[in-house]
């Protein structure tokens, strides 16, 4: 019991709401009551400021997703007991993945790609500045596919008879990707 | 009689604003070019495709593949000593007349001018006998801005990138038109962003 009260103190001491010396102090007197009255107020004042960064992080989380979009992946598999995938993944990671990834693992490939990249830059500029609107429509009794511009974002939707997939990503990472492709086969 | 005449005054310039605009907006609306095939047979395709002039006009000179580089198309084969060029200028130069006509029992081809266009009609009644459904009718309607566009590029060039700008500038079009009966093929530039 003595060590779990000596722990106690330890993590008091820590967080700042207890003094550093001497015995715990009395209840009773006045002095004893400011120093509880203190160290609470170093607690309060040292959870507050651990809220506002752990508050600031994650809004400045929030916006930094907003700003750069997300990347929608919907699979959903149409037979009994079929696999059901949803993911949402913040686009800016696409960019800085990249960036992780070391070159010489993908850089035969962006070699290859090389010649494609000036026409995607291209049309993921021209892209971005085009009015939304359908761009490719294939429906059949069995099929149905849809490519399409809505706000910044590329739509792809796939429904066959097997699965559904939808596929949404900001048009802006295409000309990134393709400037980190360009970057990485030109090194080669 | 003096309040009268100001808001008079005030409802011409409003109506000369509003058509102002409503002119500046057609001009600056972006064209599409549209795709649309409808197939009746198998499993009944229906294709939409739609795509602005803006990003044709950009995109096709950033493509270097086989024969397509910087927008142009090389024209592979031999062209029998015809001169493109001097061909389009005796077009453009004549008066609307039909420059090709093929009469037969079952078919009629005619290719003429037509004001601003170059005109192919082909109706083929022999595939009607045989699909029990209506003759094949092709109509294409090509500006001739555009032809002269498409072929101001070097010798057995075609120049899409140009012909595209044409198109742009060409307003509101019908291209093509295509029905056998089993399929129709749809082809039109305006300025809507769908093909319904």
């Amino acid at each position: 019991m003595a060590t779990n009260a000596e722990s106690i103190r330890n993590v008091a001491i820590f967080a700042g709401a207890a003094p550093r010396s001497g015995a715990l102090p009395a209840m009773a007197t006045p002095e004893a009551a400011r120093v509880r009255a203190r160290s609470r107020a170093q607690l309060a004042l040292f959870w507050k400021t651990t809220l506002l960064v752990v508050a600031s992080l994650a809004t400045l989380g929030v916006l930094v997703v907003a700003a750069t979009g997300v990347i929608w992946i919907s699979i959903q598999e149409k037979q009994p007991g079929g696999t059901r995938l949803r993911l949402a993944v913040p686009a800016i990671l696409v960019p800085v993945g990249l960036r992780l990834v070391p070159r010489h693992v993908w850089q035969e490939q962006a070699a290859q790609a090389q010649p494609w990249m000036p026409v995607v830059k291209v049309a993921a500029d021209e892209l971005r500045k085009s009015p939304d609107g359908t761009f490719v429509e294939v429906r059949s009794r069995s099929e149905y596919v849809n490519i399409a511009k809505r706000g910044g974002e590329m739509v792809v939707d796939v429904d066959d008879d097997g699965d559904a997939v939808h596929f949404s990503f900001p048009i802006y990472l295409l000309g990134s990707v393709a400037h980190q492709i360009e970057a990485a086969g030109a090194e080669r | 009689m003096k309040i009268m005449k100001t808001t008079r005054v005030m409802l011409a310039a409003l109506s000369v604003a509003l058509f102002g605009a409503a002119v500046a907006q057609a001009a600056g609306a972006d064209q599409w070019i549209h795709i649309k095939v409808d197939s009746k047979s198998g499993d009944e395709e229906r294709v939409r495709v739609n795509v602005p002039l803006s990003f044709a006009e950009k995109v096709l000179p950033a493509i270097q593949a086989d024969c397509l580089h910087n927008g142009k198309v090389k024209i592979e084969g031999e062209m029998n000593g015809v001169d493109l060029h001097a061909l389009m200028d005796a077009i453009r130069s004549t008066e609307d007349s039909e420059f090709v006509t093929v009469e037969s029992k079952h078919e009629h081809v005619r290719v003429a001018k037509q004001g601003a266009y170059m005109l192919i009609k082909v109706r083929d009644e022999d595939r009607w006998s045989k699909k029990g459904d209506k003759a094949e009718t092709v109509d294409v309607k090509v500006p001739l801005s555009v032809v002269e566009a498409l072929l101001s590029g070097g010798k057995n060039e075609l120049d899409l990138a140009a012909a595209v700008r044409a198109l742009r500038a060409q307003g509101d079009t019908e291209l093509v038109s295509v029905n056998d009966g089993e399929e129709t093929v749809h082809i039109w530039v305006d300025s809507q962003n769908t093909s319904e």
